[in-house]
């Protein structure tokens, strides 16, 4: 089956108009303070600063960079590159669906039982 | 002659009545294959659950679990609340949590998660510290400790920004302990926080916890008794449920009484019955959960009422933080509730603490043996008072006969003998339960025995 010339320039087009639209929504930004003064620190993490909301400026403030144990990297009103600890914050961006009540689980019948451990693997060769 | 016979027949009744209490004895303690202990715990399971129903409610609106489980942690993941996805969460995924807590001014917390050692994996437990510390001084927050004594390295670490209590124990049979070694357990402790002299009690302490702090007043076990009447989890209660049309076991009249009683009985027949699949619907537990994930998004994003319902739910009330992972093995087998978080036992405690106080339902002791023959010795008692009275009524009351003449419980006096039996041993269960605030005697072993003694007499030996 063979797309006409005409389908294929719409497409492209579509496509260049809409990926900054699909990359924006993907950026992440802090769009508050959480907890008030909130945990940051600068250079190699040896020391941590509390910082108010007053001094990281305006928001959103758009995350540059995450640590993966619990920082995100911002830039500070002054130029400045800083680390913020991610919990304190609230970052936008993402919103997965509540989950609905009836799909929880917090009890289960007496006779149900896990014969397995989780995350466990040993390697006895 | 009159009398010589009635003395007769009350000699023969009080041999009997030595005889079949050593019957007894000799098999409560030979415990043939594991029998007795089978059923003496089958026993309390089975009376815990028929009196579920009759456990109420005040003491347990002062208490809150915070609950973490796969789905929970998956939501707060997707969202970049959490640095993992997966079990376990990283120190600053529980310093994110008990901040938040925090938030509410709760009366004190208790985590119970076991930390055991620093993971090489995660180097973010300073900021837990931080948060811990934040908390200390506002908020009593207790860590679990395992088991007495508390050697782990970092454990001690823990204990710089927050407190430990016991979490774990060993050799009460059925009983869970107060303290061991002097150190509370995490329900005594938080009881302590919950009902003190030193602040105002929550309104769910029915009495002050000073007892506590006299010399031995902790030191016997606690049997915890389990109410049945589940209280309805907070993301449901945001969704507009109410107890009876979102908990699938929700039973709290006389009528659910007399059917759990009937479900115990019937054992797994129960099943085979239509309309009759427990499964069905979301199992609850005894106390208000508020799940992790509706904790953070609530305290986000909730709306004004939202966020005023999970303030009702979190300030001043004893909040336990737990989890709820398939394939974990912190999870208590319960009588009418079915396999619930281990978070939860430690909760019932708590709540049996503040609604019993001093009168908390105590194990028999670590040997039950002698409590055993004791209330079985009562219960034959009446059994050989009964078969002495059949006797005499059969010799036509004078005793005339010169033989001895034994009367067995056979046809329709066998069946009214189980009846009899069936009510004593009913009896005699609750009334150490309620009036000796003992733990259920083995009842089911009772029914046992009387039956042994009701084929001696049928066979003429004694």
């Amino acid at each position: 089956m063979k797309m006409k010339f005409s389908h294929m320039v719409g497409v492209s087009v579509a496509m260049v108009l809409l990926t900054p639209l699909v990359c924006a929504s993907e950026t992440k930004a802090i769009e508050g303070l959480r907890f008030n003064p909130a945990e940051m620190h600068f250079g190699d993490a040896s020391e941590i600063q509390m910082i108010s909301s007053e001094q990281l400026g305006e928001m959103p403030i758009p995350i540059l960079d995450d640590s993966g144990n619990g920082f995100v990297k911002i830039l500070m009103p002054d130029g400045s590159e800083g680390w913020i600890n991610r919990s304190d914050v609230r970052i936008g961006g993402v919103e997965s669906k509540v989950i609905c009540a009836k799909t929880r689980a917090y009890a289960q019948p007496g006779d149900k039982r896990s014969a397995h451990l989780r995350g466990i693997g040993r390697d006895c060769k | 002659m009159e009398a010589v016979g009635l003395c007769r027949i009350v000699s023969w009744a009080m041999f009997r009545w030595v005889m079949y209490t050593l019957i007894g004895f000799v098999i409560l303690v030979a415990d043939p294959f594991g029998l007795g202990s089978l059923s003496e715990a089958g026993s309390q399971k089975v009376l815990y659950e028929v009196v579920g129903p009759l456990y109420t409610t005040e003491s347990r609106d002062d208490i809150t679990i915070v609950l973490v489980n796969e789905a929970s942690l998956q939501w707060l993941y997707e969202n970049g609340l959490t640095s993992t996805n997966e079990w376990p969460l990283l120190y600053t995924d529980w310093g994110l949590l008990l901040k938040t807590i925090g938030q509410y001014a709760p009366r004190a917390i208790f985590v119970d998660v076991f930390f055991e050692r620093e993971r090489v994996m995660d180097s973010t437990f300073g900021s837990m510290q931080r948060a811990l510390e934040g908390l200390q001084k506002q908020i009593p927050v207790y860590f679990a400790g395992g088991m007495r004594p508390y050697t782990s390295s970092f454990l001690a670490k823990i204990d710089q920004s927050a407190n430990l209590a016991g979490s774990a124990w060993e050799g009460y049979g059925s009983g869970v302990p107060l303290q061991q070694g002097g150190q509370p357990m995490a329900a005594l402790a938080l009881y302590r926080e919950a009902c003190s002299s030193d602040r105002s009690p929550l309104p769910g302490c029915v009495g002050l916890s000073d007892w506590t702090n006299k010399d031995g007043a902790t030191t016997t076990a606690m049997s915890v008794v389990w109410g049945s009447y589940p209280a309805l989890p907070f993301a449901a209660e945001l969704e507009g449920y109410v107890v009876e049309n979102y908990c699938s076991n929700n039973s709290a009249s006389i009528g659910d009484l007399w059917m759990n009683f009937l479900k115990s009985a019937a054992g797994e027949l129960w099943k085979l019955l239509p309309d009759n699949h427990e499964d069905s619907g979301v199992r609850c537990l005894f106390h208000r959960v508020v799940d992790a994930d509706e904790l953070m998004r609530v305290f986000d994003h909730g709306t004004m009422q939202q966020k005023e319902a999970l303030t009702s739910a979190l300030q001043d009330k004893v909040v336990l933080l737990g989890t709820n992972f398939e394939g974990l093995p912190d999870v208590i087998e319960t009588p009418g509730l079915g396999l619930v978080p281990g978070v939860e036992m430690h909760a019932m405690m708590l709540d049996n603490l503040m609604k019993y106080g001093p009168d908390y339902v105590r194990i028999a002791g670590l040997n039950t043996v002698p409590y055993n023959v004791a209330v079985w010795s009562v219960i034959v008692l009446v059994l050989v008072c009964w078969m002495g009275y059949r006797e005499w009524h059969h010799a036509g009351y004078n005793g005339s006969q010169s033989n001895r003449s034994l009367v067995p419980f056979t046809g329709w006096g066998a069946t009214v003998f189980f009846v009899v039996s069936f009510v004593l041993v009913f009896f005699a269960a609750v009334f150490t339960y309620y009036a000796f605030r003992f733990e259920p005697s083995n009842a089911i072993g009772f029914l046992g025995l009387a039956e042994v003694t009701r084929r001696i007499y049928g066979k003429k030996f004694l």
